[in-house]
């Protein structure tokens, strides 16, 4: 009796650590990212080997999807282009790790009332949207990659408690990083620049923490609007210095004759 | 703290390859144009090789930019009108020296004007 009851606190306890979790490798087991997904259960981690997968992918379920061979190996394109390539609803505790998701008309990835989900090392490229977030709380986000959208890099809409960290979002054709009517997020060392418009703009959102975030040549860097209780510390914003670049680099010119000069001179003894 | 701008940063701004070559021609032309200035004044040998290996390589760069756009964007009439006025101009430029060596106080306008064809092509290849 003792060691039934022993064995079965030793199975809980494993399956409590996830040690029973399975995983579900892709091409090998399952041909497509979604026919793994769909057979995943809660817990189990989904590797997707290197290579184009044309697809939309729904995660309803707290899975981990990987890319097998870190970031940009593994290129999930939207098959349906009206429709992400990834998307994750109604779902808790689902990670994202090291996928590319790009050819959306909609977004790269998306959440809709998703929470404590972990976006990582992602690439999110040439969507409308790169990253999306509704109706979403708890989740972090980190390392993603957002650039070239033809929107936004980075968009909350109605998301609250989320952490941005570490995301480069550049050179979209609107926003990098855009938060609407979202409130206590934490925004810290992300880089947005070259976007067409702001860099940041934060929308009827309150209560935000930005801090140490780099918005270089954007029309604006960083722009509040409708919003209250922000916090802003040690960002960097410079504007579009390009102006200048030519007077500097005439500058250098200058500086190389004096330099190729004198080295010549001096050191290889030709006047 | 205020978080430094790191060079890696500093220079992915300037992370296209036209842009990149646009600038290191621009520094060229005005290294090979002062020393062009300096050749009007009085022979030098420091001063000609100066000015024959940033000439030589400012050449080179407008090629290979050159090639690049029309690799990128395809050939079309006026950028093709363009990049041939440009290109005459260099070949002007050499043309005139090398037939004349007493006109170097009139090339000084045509280096000149190589300056403002660089200055042109670095605007024209500034991201966004």
């Amino acid at each position: 009796m003792r060691n039934i009851f022993l064995s079965i606190l030793i199975f809980s306890s494993f399956s409590a650590n996830g040690a029973l979790a399975a995983v579900l490798r892709v091409p090998q087991d399952f041909k497509t990212v979604s026919g793994a997904v769909e057979a995943a259960r809660p817990g189990d981690t989904v590797v997707v080997d290197e290579g184009v997968y044309r697809e939309n992918v729904v995660i309803n379920k707290g899975i981990a999807l990987r890319a097998k061979k870190g970031p940009g190996s593994a290129v999930i394109q939207a098959a349906i282009k009206s429709d992400p390539a990834v998307k994750i609803i109604d779902a808790s505790g689902v990670t994202v790790e090291g996928i590319t998701a790009t050819g959306s008309a909609a977004s790269g990835i998306i959440l809709v009332n998703a929470s404590d989900c972990t976006l990582k090392d992602n690439h999110s490229v040439s969507n409308v949207y790169g990253i999306s977030l509704y109706n979403s709380r708890g989740n972090t986000l980190t390392g993603n990659v957002t650039n070239s959208n033809e929107n936004y890099g980075i968009y909350l809409e109605r998301a609250s408690n989320n952490t941005l960290k570490e995301n480069t979002s550049n050179m979209n054709k609107d926003k990098g990083f855009f938060i609407s009517y979202s409130n206590n997020n934490i925004v810290v060392r992300n880089n947005a620049n070259m976007n067409t418009w702001n860099g940041m703009t934060v929308w009827s959102s309150h209560n935000n923490v930005f801090k140490e975030n780099m918005t270089l040549r954007n029309t604006y860097g960083i722009v509040l609007s409708d919003s209250a209780n922000n916090e802003l510390v040690d960002n960097t914003t410079l504007p579009n210095v390009f102006i200048i670049l030519p007077i500097f680099l005439v500058y250098l010119g200058i500086l190389t004759y004096l330099i190729q000069k004198n080295f010549l001179r001096f050191v290889l003894g030709i006047k | 703290m205020l978080r430094i701008l790191g060079l890696f940063d500093f220079f992915s701004i300037f992370s296209n390859i036209p842009t990149i070559f646009a600038s290191i021609g621009l520094i060229l032309a005005t290294s090979s144009f002062i020393s062009g200035l300096q050749l009007v004044r009085a022979a030098s040998l420091a001063e000609r090789k100066i000015h024959r290996f940033n000439g030589l390589t400012t050449f080179t760069l407008y090629i290979s930019l050159a090639v690049l756009a029309f690799a990128y964007n395809g050939v079309r009439f006026w950028p093709l009108i363009g990049w041939v006025s440009g290109l005459c101009l260099f070949l002007l430029k050499i043309w005139i020296v090398r037939r004349k060596r007493r006109v170097y106080k009139y090339v000084s306008w045509m280096g000149a004007t190589l300056i403002l064809v660089w200055l042109f092509l670095v605007y024209i290849h500034i991201p966004v």
